[in-house]
């Protein structure tokens, strides 16, 4: 296997940081080689708060994932997420001089600069131009214009945009570290590169990535993205509550959450008592149930109440055709995969990830699903494009692997 | 309502200069100097130059028929003036006085000299300061020292200065604006007039505004920021606030809410707050939140014993049992009764006199319980993160306390 066909995703997320190294095999499937991770610290919402600490847990990580793929990592593809990230839909118009003989590789350029022509926050930088369709002379939903003739391009790109310097503290804290970072992706991206086939994207999806500190969501129409944002609410908040609903420890809040948590209405409860065991500074004790499902539900069921009207700000939820896919740490909660069903009243599963080889128990874990989407977002990229030209030209095709086929 | 704006001397000048540059459309700004050149460099266009070669209260006499003009349209007379030189030392307080006969509202906004400015500087102004309060219905004082600690220590001169002036851009707009607000929501002029004209003592300040979907929090928390507020600690022990939210037509209810809920958080829980709320803001200005807010003298009241009016009722124990010695009783005396006091109140305060004596027991000043903030241990972990707000609220608390669930 040659050594350029490695890739390597790092996802610095609210609750750990973790580095997925994996390689491409011929049939464009995935081969995990090894997973480092480590508990994050220094990171809240899905945002660097303490930059050193951070730093030192990618190091943790970094080393660990080394270790575990017995690969000596140099460059990385890099996950983001934070409430600063947003979006919007852009169309680019490009009107074609009439000697124009057909539509090529420069006018596709052209368009999607015009798409970009758009006033954002001075503080804002772009992240992603993703495109939708394509229009030639008015004719709707062109796959591929390059070599047709016409005289006027129009492209609609789903374009995502963040605030520069929060963008640069991720990437300053690899260059300390002396990394290369390839690329970087919006999380939830990378995520539904692994947990939707494209059937599922033409179908129409929405892919939620419930983490620790955020909840990040895309929503594919028509085999493109149609919509994608962060929410800055996540499983820490449902610790945060417990921890403070039913006067326990950060910690044990956490676990408890884990082990016992349901995302399910409270007049669904098991009823009873949990007891919770002594442990150094904490006295047992014993927990109401009815109450921890409470506070859980409470939680989980405004999480979604709010994606839901954040999804529909871009699009209607009856073209999502393939439903919802549950992806993130916290959709282990029990009871998750019901409420979501209840509340957005389409399909909804908690994701597997296919076209995988590698341990399972890393590829079956939801919570390394935006690790392993970057590894895959990777080897796309870079399956599109010619080997020699690939660092000049990988920001202007990025936009050509979200295209329906 | 008119206004003007006086600045005196040089500093007042500087600040007229830049409120003028920042908002060109600003009227009824008037700078009165003794130093020609000053004014001659000031953009100010109402102009009273005081002729240099006089005494400075010889020439005030020239110009103060010329100054009584120019503010008898105005009903509220804004003064502002850095202390500690001659000029605005001497002169405020006289202007002042005209401009108070005049029988208009005198406010004045002043600052108290840098330390490095010796002590003839401070004895000046603290001199200036005392008249102002005698004379004006509020004054402001501002501290550079307050400004030079809250600077860097390697910050340049300038730099400090340039605090200090901001602090003045700030307070001067904005307290007009308070003065004529014309929202939906308005401050009672007539009570924000009476707090300034009670406050024996301190009146502070604070401002901050922001942009974006958390603009209202950024502005809060760049409010507590401001020097004079302390974090926002200062607001605890003062009696009355004034909050001024001001923004575009997209201001919304939440806003103003959630506005009034922080603030509430961290004041006293006798304070009087008045929200004044105005939406004319041109479409994407910035949310604005401007606070005064008044600390009223604590008053002391001395309760001493009547022994000739002791209810029969009463042990006559004109002898107090014996202070501890951490807190020395003065001796009561009986000449310095208050004539006029209630019989049931003096009896109670003698059977409080009868316990063991404690300074609490003779003196008794209006306490005031500081109000524990529940905030912290509503957000938890995310006390010290930036909040999740959605449509004003804070979703970073737990969502059934805001739902009001109640866990069994």
């Amino acid at each position: 296997m040659a050594r350029e066909q490695l890739f390597v995703g790092l996802e610095i997320g609210t609750t750990k940081i973790c580095v997925v190294v994996s390689e491409s095999l011929p049939d464009g499937s995935i081969h995990i080689l090894g997973v480092g991770e480590t508990p994050s610290r220094g990171v809240r919402k899905g945002e660097i708060i303490d930059f050193s600490s951070v730093s030192e847990c990618v190091r943790e990580a970094i080393i660990d994932a080394e270790e575990k793929s017995n690969v000596e990592i140099r460059s990385v593809w890099v996950a983001i997420s934070g409430a600063h990230l947003q979006s919007f839909n852009n169309r680019g118009t490009l009107i074609l001089p009439e000697d124009h003989n057909a539509i090529n590789d420069e006018d596709l350029r052209m368009v999607e600069m015009n798409a970009k022509e758009v006033i954002l926050p001075p503080s804002n930088a772009f992240l992603h131009t993703i495109i939708q369709n394509y229009h030639v002379d008015g004719n709707k939903n062109v796959i591929n214009p390059e070599g047709m003739m016409g005289s006027r391009l129009d492209a609609d790109f789903h374009i995502v945009h963040g605030v520069k310097t929060r963008i640069q503290n991720t990437l300053r804290c690899l260059e300390n570290m002396k990394l290369d970072v390839e690329d970087v992706v919006m999380n939830s991206l990378a995520s539904a590169q692994v947990v939707l086939t494209q059937h599922q994207k033409d179908l129409g999806a929405l892919v939620v990535d419930i983490g620790g500190g955020t909840t990040d969501f895309i929503v594919y129409v028509d085999g493109a993205v149609r919509h994608s944002g962060v929410l800055a609410l996540g499983g820490d908040h449902i610790t945060n509550d417990v921890s403070i609903g039913l006067r326990l420890p950060i910690v044990r809040a956490e676990l408890l959450k884990i082990e016992e948590g349901c995302a399910l209405p409270p007049e669904r409860s098991l009823g009873g008592k949990i007891n919770l065991k002594n442990d150094p500074g904490f006295s047992g004790c014993e927990i109401d149930r009815k109450a921890l499902d409470t506070v859980i539900h409470a939680r989980m069921n405004e999480i979604l109440q709010l994606l839901k009207r954040e999804v529909e700000r871009g699009c209607h939820l009856d073209l999502l055709g393939a439903g919802v896919m549950l992806t993130g740490g916290c959709t282990r909660l029990k009871g998750i995969a019901s409420l979501a069903k209840e509340i957005f009243q389409l399909p909804v599963q908690v994701t597997t990830m296919d076209n995988l080889s590698g341990p399972t128990s890393t590829f079956e874990n939801p919570q390394y699903s935006t690790a392993i989407g970057l590894t895959k977002y990777a080897n796309a990229v870079y399956s599109q494009i010619p080997e020699e030209t690939f660092f000049s030209k990988i920001t202007n095709t990025l936009g050509g692997l979200f295209r329906r086929r | 309502m008119s206004c003007r704006i006086v600045g005196v001397g040089n500093a007042g000048g500087n600040f007229l200069d830049r409120l003028l540059l920042n908002n060109p459309f600003f009227s009824g700004l008037v700078a009165i100097n003794n130093d020609l050149d000053a004014l001659t460099s000031s953009v100010v266009p109402m102009q009273l130059a005081l002729p240099p070669e006089q005494e400075l209260l010889t020439a005030l006499e020239q110009v103060l028929p010329q100054f009584e003009a120019e503010i008898q349209e105005a009903s509220v007379i804004l003064f502002c003036a850095g202390l500690g030189g001659e000029t605005a030392s001497t002169l405020l307080p006289h202007l002042a006085a005209a401009a108070k006969k005049a029988k208009k509202l005198t406010l004045a906004c002043v600052t108290q000299p840098f330390s490095f400015e010796g002590k003839r500087a401070l004895s000046l102004a603290v001199e200036a300061i005392s008249s102002l309060k005698k004379i004006c219905d509020g004054v402001v004082i501002l501290d550079n020292n307050r400004f030079a600690s809250s600077s860097a220590s390697k910050a340049a001169l300038g730099e400090t200065f340039t605090a200090s002036d901001e602090a003045m851009q700030v307070f001067l707009p904005n307290m007009l604006a308070m003065l004529s607000s014309k929202g939906p929501v308005r401050i009672n002029r007539s009570h924000l007039l009476k707090a300034l004209s009670r406050a024996e003592e301190k009146i502070y300040f604070g401002y901050g505004q922001a942009s974006g979907s958390n603009r209202l929090h950024e502005a809060v928390e760049r409010l507590f920021k401001s020097p004079q507020l302390q974090g926002g600690r200062v607001l605890a022990k003062c009696s009355a606030i004034f909050m001024q939210l001001r923004g575009p037509k997209d201001l919304s209810f939440a806003e103003a809410q959630a506005a009034m809920q922080e603030v509430e958080r961290v004041v006293g829980e006798e304070s009087d707050i008045q929200l004044s709320v105005s939406a004319e803001e041109p479409a994407g200005a910035a949310l604005q939140i401007f606070i005064l807010a008044v600390e009223e003298k604590a008053e002391k009241k001395e309760v001493v014993p009547n022994v000739e009016k002791i209810p029969a009722s009463v042990p006559k124990k004109s002898e107090p049992s014996e202070p501890s010695p951490a807190a020395p009783l003065p001796k009561p005396s009986v000449k310095e009764l208050p004539l006029d006091l209630p019989e049931l109140n003096l009896s109670e305060e003698i059977l409080e006199f009868q316990k063991p004596a404690t300074a609490k027991s003779v003196t008794k000043v209006k306490q005031m319980q500081g109000a524990l903030n529940f905030t912290a241990a509503q957000r938890g972990r995310f006390d010290k993160s930036e909040p999740t707000i959605v449509e004003g609220e804070d979703l970073d608390t737990p969502t059934y306390l805001r739902l009001g669930l109640k866990l069994s």
